[in-house]
């Protein structure tokens, strides 16, 4: 076995000579995962807003089962979208499993109920008068929401990248109904999983290094927001 | 045309409805069991006629202008406008009661975007005759100079104005005033009396809640108190 810094060399020089492989997974990881946050983006900010401002029956149920599906294993959503999605499942005419779809599906089903909490919460801690303004001017409701959404858009985009962090490295769900196929379902974490097992190291760590990347950028993009948001006065 | 009026009005159900700004039925309103704010048996808010709300603080004011704005679910009883037959959510239906927090909120950036907030909700024709007012209206709130500076950096009275700018931009049917006097200094609030005044002229209807007499609750020539939970109208 090679040396850490030995291996930690091999994998700079992949990720800069451009590895066509290295970069071909490291596309489908950003490709699944951005569109399965788009979209979920709209529809959950619409379910956060009516959580947020509407009192019905069965509001306080589907905020406590948004809550715990947060907590849910990503090993469980994997399973349960397998067992729909294979032939012998409900689903199995859809033909999904070991799909990018269906990845975007799984990881959808994840980053859904992050998505709702957080942004029930941003439109919770908004001021209602942005909202009651809105409406008492005339607005459109669709223009009133964008108004409010304006108010607490820092928030708005701190749950975006909450949620892009947790479904692009998670490995459970995109491992079981992906089922790890070589430029076309392989992404950074099953990869990762997959070549550490075969021993190379150099690999795991180039993909490695760039969730690592990854995450920082987000946490400092979150910290900057974080900064704007606190500065502003109103 | 003096007759018709008069024979439309001699039918009760019509005359609720060609004389009546809002009537408030069996209006009851709570926090919790035991504390109930108030119970309205009956009022009726009839043309012409410019309303001071009284009373003190907590005595529910604000709860009531709220509820009569739709801003908040009635518990028990009915608040209708018998001219306001459509919902907020169809065009015609909205901006048509309007309520001015105590606080106004103004949008992020100048003050003129928090006025084409207004101007971009109305529809096309009557969007050109508010652009045709905005000027005078500018003027009236003594605002002109202030135009293209950020709502945000705006004092007390200079929101408050621009708040009820956007209102008289808007020209509801009904424009319901929380506490608006409050805080501001005698030019604002006669620079205000002036706006409510031409709003008035418009053929708004006008509730106003204030503690104190001021140039505003001069032009009210009604007043309804709210004490022990009963209004007194």
């Amino acid at each position: 076995m090679a040396s850490l810094t030995e291996t930690f060399i091999h994998a700079l020089e992949l990720l800069v000579s451009g590895d066509e492989k290295l970069w071909t997974i490291i596309g489908v990881s950003f490709r699944v995962s951005l569109l399965a946050l788009m979209t979920a983006a709209i529809p959950a900010t619409l379910i956060g807003f009516v959580l947020a401002y509407w009192r019905f029956p069965g509001r306080w149920l589907l905020l406590s089962m948004t809550h715990t599906l947060m907590a849910v294993p990503t090993v469980v959503v994997g399973l349960i979208l397998f067992m729909l999605l294979s032939r012998s499942g409900p689903l199995g005419d859809w033909r999904l499993l070991f799909t990018q779809d269906a990845m975007i599906i799984g990881q959808i089903l994840l980053c859904l109920p992050l998505l709702v909490s957080m942004t029930h919460t941003a439109f919770q801690s908004a001021d209602k008068r942005a909202w009651e303004t809105a409406r008492m001017l005339g607005g459109h409701p669709l223009r009133c929401l964008w108004v409010l959404m304006h108010e607490v858009r820092y928030a708005l985009i701190a749950s975006l990248v909450a949620a892009f962090a947790r479904i692009i490295a998670e490995v459970g769900c995109a491992m079981m109904v992906g089922g790890n196929i070589l430029n076309y379902t392989r992404n950074i974490t099953t990869a990762i999983a997959l070549e550490t097992l075969k021993g190379e190291y150099a690999q795991g760590i180039a993909l490695g290094l760039v969730l690592f990347l990854l995450a920082m950028v987000l946490n400092l993009g979150m910290a900057l927001l974080r900064g704007r948001g606190q500065l502003r006065n109103r | 045309m003096t007759s018709e009026l008069n024979l439309e009005l001699a039918d009760p159900k019509n005359r609720l409805k060609v004389t009546a700004v809002a009537h408030i039925k069996g209006l009851k309103h709570a926090w919790n069991r035991d504390r109930v704010l108030f119970d309205i048996d009956d009022a009726i808010w009839l043309k012409g006629q410019v309303v001071w709300l009284q009373g003190e603080n907590g005595t529910g004011k604000s709860t009531l202008m709220r509820l009569m704005a739709g801003l908040e679910g009635v518990q028990q009883g009915a608040v209708s406008f018998p001219w306001h037959n459509t919902g907020w959510l169809r065009a015609r239906g909205r901006g048509q009661i309007c309520y001015l927090h105590q606080t106004p909120y103004l949008f992020a950036g100048t003050v003129q975007k928090n006025l084409d907030f207004v101007l971009n909700n109305l529809p096309r024709k009557r969007r050109a005759q508010a652009l045709e007012r905005l000027e005078h209206g500018l003027e009236m709130a003594a605002l002109t100079h202030l135009v293209e500076q950020d709502a945000s950096t705006l004092s007390g009275g200079e929101r408050q104005r621009l708040a009820l700018l956007r209102a008289w931009l808007l020209q509801p049917r009904v424009l319901l005033l929380d506490e608006p006097a409050a805080n501001l200094d005698h030019k604002s609030v006669t620079l205000m009396k002036h706006i409510v005044l031409n709003l008035l002229e418009k053929n708004t209807d006008i509730m106003l809640s204030s503690h104190q007499n001021c140039d505003l609750t001069s032009l009210c020539n009604h007043a309804w108190q709210i004490e022990n939970g009963l209004l007194y109208a």
